[in-house]
């Protein structure tokens, strides 16, 4: 039980009142920030990294670990409340958790987004705390071959995401997989599908492509229907998480906590996929998967779960190799330089303190983030209950704010108001945006796999079904395939049958 | 049966994808393709286009000879106000500033709705306006101006 | 995700000025500077430019008594982020640091939005530092003469990652393969933090980069420091060069702080005389040496001559790599 003293150490290095206010104005000012719609943890800490700088490092870490859990949470709840996904991850949040809002359980989707993420978080700690060194290994099984299969495997789930037709979900997919070509070629730095915009040559940004689909598609097709909102406004009585939800939450939940710790070991993406995985688990365990997309509690906790396990041990690569998972832990590393530590194995060894702090502040972190916003979840519900036409302008202006700050520049404007109108042409003829936007972001990355895997075996296919873990992943998509294809071609012959009797 | 083929969702999103992906395949080819061993710029969206076209045409047919579900029929004032709103901000934020991008984006999209008053759209500018400056200008320092000129 | 938002910035910077404030009252008489300077990064945050940024940006700030607003505009090979730099007012207010990329750039692309050097005025070379060549562990090499005798044997076998097209590594890779009559694949990779891992994880046989950064993967086991690209010995664990197995061999990737064309001498000169009293400062050189890198504050013609030499030698390396503008 050596990792308990490990532990200990860190407990004491976490809990000085100085850290643990460092801490909570990180999850505060994080939570704040995130909430903005447009604003993910990543473009959260990259503004708020300077603060930092002149604190120590331990308090410094701490502090940004505390905006970083903070800024996800905050996104989390936009996409909850107005079906709003700041950044991929909580593309799944909006799926079920806006529906649950919608059906007046606006409060309970909080509460278990946050009880789920905690829980998760306290899990993965440990996990860090006991096997960082071994765990950190797991990253480098991963190579193109394995990068790539993982991809088609996460895709294959993506089509799951959709609770219509497939064979649309498989077209949404490739949209989004065209989509996200846009930009300069890692390969030979052509820029492809540029139109002569250079600004486009670093491709199309996300955040307008899914505020266009989601949020403002959503307002679009929402105008008319204000009454109907105002018909499922929650009652504030019961906006606590009741005894059924809970019990429906909780096998999810330990689930999602599982597959997000271990993606989240994986470079690139791990942590992403874990929340699309998760959903896709729970709609096949599902005893009634129709809800899905319609409000299922397990479609919201299980991915929540994941994705906050996941940015949990995304950490580990970065401690105990120095190795930056994603952008977050390349400004994690940043912030070391900036004080002198070089990460990489031996932080363990030369400033426990600061390695063992962290991951104590990590489990802080968690927990201040369900003290701090439990006791918010009535003023975010009522936020819902204000009379649809006061929010959606609200919305819009934000957003359009948001937008330009990305880089200063109007042209993420434009594409929303674009992605708009492409998405009411989506909601017309019933495709469903969620998995567009998967293939969106794991486009590229895809492309860049697969050539990579290529140049590396000289052209020879047979490079994907040398490794293991690479069998092992396309194998579990093509069942996955099979398992969604049978009952919609019996569905669509049942259905075929009762048009014509 | 043929005269209400155009209210089958199956049938404009089976279109929609056919020429998506042609469109794609047919952009592509200005590109180089290269080898399997050295795939060049070109060939991955070559695929995707030949692949999504392919699958638009089976989603089409699927829709002309099943049926399937209905379209929903799209608010089209809605539709096109809130767009145009978001163009009007884009189009005034720098030339003018906020103090009328908001403004006339807010009142662009609250026409869409029915609730639509004077009054109501004036109050939310002003809202609104308040917001930006204290959230956006004053705390998080974004370089987007209040008034440009 | 697309490019970072700074926003809190300011309020970061309004902190910071308060402790500035009075270094900054004695340097208001001086024309420059007027206001806040931008400094562009034309790399994503946290990397090993945003690390030398730092060291002379705080005390940039200190001795001019004016925020210095670090920015990160990552993306093609740093173009974006000079783009940016070459629309800018030329009054010193906006700067850039670069990388050798700059150099490589206009020989690797097509359609810049700006023309090199012209659009530019060199202020000063902040570092030059030599790249390491680590090797997976798994490869049985004990010298680069072993290296370079197995890839003669076996042309095209071994593979090497690069950050991505017109990056100083994919030169250095060029001019190994050109100079030892050699025949290494590239692999590209999109950013240099992707190629080392796999490299460490056995999936490539080794890269070209800053020491630094080959470091960790050194001291974990899953790398070999086998050779550096610059003179003599490098750091604690005396890396050879690749010099001594290939005479006159030489790659080094450099630093620069660039204005737009325009900006008016006064004010180079001044950020000139500036940044050679700060590299002068002993901390400044401990903060640098930590990190094996030196720090060098050139004038700005010598930045001016050096950008030009260093264009001669990326075109004749891009040339015989057998690379066109695209």
């Amino acid at each position: 039980m050596e990792f308990l003293n490990h532990l200990g150490l860190g407990f004491e290095a976490a809990l000085s009142l100085n850290n643990l206010t460092f801490c909570f104005i990180g999850v505060l000012v994080g939570t704040a920030i995130g909430i903005l719609p447009g604003l993910g943890p990543l473009a959260t800490i990259a503004m708020l990294l300077p603060l930092t700088y002149s604190l120590d490092p331990v308090t410094g870490l701490i502090m940004i670990s505390g905006i970083y859990y903070g800024a996800q949470y905050g996104g989390s709840t936009t996409a909850i409340l107005v079906n709003l996904p700041g950044e991929s991850s909580s593309v799944v949040s909006c799926l079920d958790g806006h529906q649950m809002a919608r059906n007046g359980r606006a409060g309970a989707a909080l509460a278990i987004a946050a009880i789920g993420s905690f829980f998760a978080g306290t899990i993965a700690t440990m996990l860090i705390a006991a096997f960082s060194p071994v765990l950190a290994e797991v990253a480098f099984l991963f190579g193109p071959v394995e990068y790539f299969a993982m991809m088609v495997l996460g895709l294959t789930a993506a089509t799951l995401l959709a609770h219509g037709s497939f064979i649309k979900g498989v077209a949404m997919v490739l949209t989004g997989l065209i989509l996200g070509l846009v930009g300069a070629d890692i390969n030979s730095g052509t820029y492809r599908f540029t139109f002569g915009y250079f600004s486009l040559t670093e491709g199309i940004e996300f955040v307008a492509v899914a505020m266009g689909l989601f949020a403002f598609t959503d307002i679009v097709t929402n105008i008319r229907g204000d009454q109907a909102r105002d018909v499922t406004t929650p009652s504030l009585r019961n906006l606590w998480v009741n005894g059924k939800e809970a019990k429906e939450a909780a096998l999810p939940v330990v689930r999602g906590t599982a597959i997000g710790s271990v993606l989240g070991l994986l470079p690139g993406g791990g942590a992403m996929i874990s929340s699309f995985a998760s959903y896709a688990i729970e709609k096949r365990l599902a005893k009634r998967p129709e809800e899905f997309g319609h409000g299922a509690i397990a479609g919201l906790a299980g991915p929540e779960a994941a994705n906050n396990a996941g940015a949990q041990t995304s950490f580990i690569p970065m401690l105990t190799l120095g190795i930056p998972s994603n952008g977050v832990m390349a400004l994690m590393i940043g912030a070391l330089m900036v004080h002198n530590i070089a990460p990489g194995p031996y932080v363990m060894v030369s400033n426990p303190e600061v390695f063992w702090g962290l991951i104590a502040s990590m489990w802080i972190g968690n927990a201040m983030l369900v003290v701090l916003n439990l006791p918010l979840i009535p003023l975010w519900v009522r936020l819902i209950q204000v009379h649809y036409w006061i929010l959606y302008p609200i919305i819009l202006t934000v957003c359009c704010v948001g937008l330009f700050s990305i880089e200063n520049s109007l042209q993420p404007i434009y594409f929303a108001a674009g992605f708009t109108l492409v998405g009411c042409l989506f909601w017309r003829f019933r495709a469903e945006a969620a998995p567009l936007l998967l293939g969106f972001i794991l486009g590229p990355l895809m492309e860049e796999h697969f050539r990579r895997a290529l140049l590396l075996s000289n052209g020879d296919l047979a490079i994907f079904y040398r490794s293991p873990l690479s069998i092992v992943m396309l194998s579990v998509a093509a069942v996955m395939c099979l398992v969604i294809l049978l009952p919609q071609i019996r569905r669509s012959r049942s259905v075929a049958f009762t048009e014509n009797a | 049966m043929f005269f209400r083929l155009n209210d089958k969702a199956d049938v404009e999103a089976g279109l929609f994808f056919t020429l998506f992906g042609g469109l794609t395949a047919g952009l592509s080819l200005q590109y180089q393709m290269g080898t399997i061993a050295a795939m060049g710029p070109g060939m991955f969206p070559l695929i995707l286009g030949i692949m999504l076209t392919a699958i638009g045409l089976t989603i089409l047919a699927k829709g002309v000879m099943a049926g399937g579900e209905t379209i929903r029929s799209l608010p089209l004032k809605p539709a096109f106000l809130i767009t145009l709103s978001l163009l009007v901000f884009a189009a005034l934020v720098l030339a003018v500033g906020l103090v009328a991008a908001v403004p006339a984006q807010v009142f662009i999209a609250l026409w869409a709705s029915d609730h639509f008053t004077l009054k109501r759209a004036i109050a939310l500018s002003i809202g609104l306006l308040l917001f930006c400056y204290l959230v956006f200008i004053y705390f998080l320092g974004v370089a987007v101006p209040m008034i440009a000129i | 995700m697309g490019k970072i938002i700074r926003k809190l910035r300011l309020a970061a910077i309004f902190a910071m000025v308060s402790a500035f404030s009075v270094a900054g009252a004695f340097a208001q008489n001086a024309p420059y500077p007027a206001k806040p300077i931008k400094l562009i990064i034309p790399y994503a945050p946290g990397g090993g430019t945003d690390a030398v940024a730092a060291v002379f940006s705080d005390k940039l700030a200190r001795k001019f008594g004016q925020p210095v607003v670090k920015e990160n505009h990552a993306g093609s090979n740093s173009v974006l982020g000079t783009a940016l730099l070459a629309d800018a007012a030329p009054d010193g207010h906006t700067l850039l640091v670069v990388t050798g990329a700059i150099a490589n750039n206009p020989f690797l692309y097509a359609k810049l939005p700006y023309k090199t050097p012209e659009s530019f005025v060199p202020v000063s070379i902040l570092t030059t530092y030599p790249f390491v060549l680590g090797i997976r562990s798994g490869l049985p090499f004990k010298n680069m003469q072993e290296l370079i005798d197995y890839a003669k044997a076996n042309p095209g076998k071994l593979t090497a990652g690069t950050p991505g097209r017109g990056a100083g590594a994919q030169l250095a890779l060029g001019l190994l393969n050109k100079s030892a009559g050699i025949q290494i694949r590239e692999i590209p990779f999109k950013g240099a933090g992707d190629s080392l891992n796999n490299v460490a994880g056995g999936f490539v046989d080794m890269v070209f980069s800053g020491y630094e950064t080959v470091r960790p993967f050194v001291e974990s086991g899953k790398m070999k420091a086998f050779a550096h690209t610059g003179t003599g010995a490098l750091g604690n664990e005396k890396i050879p060069a690749i010099a001594d197995t290939i005479p006159g061999f030489e790659y080094q990737n450099w630093l620069a702080l660039i204005a737009p064309a325009g900006t008016p001498a006064a004010v180079t000169d001044k950020l000139n005389g500036t940044l050679k009293e700060i590299f002068a400062e002993q901390d400044t050189k401990d903060r640098l040496a930590g990190q094996n890198i030196m720090g060098i504050a050139s004038s700005s013609t010598e930045a001016k001559s050096y950008l030009a030499k260093e264009m001669t030698t990326s075109k004749a390396v891009i040339e015989s790599m057998g690379l066109k503008p695209e």
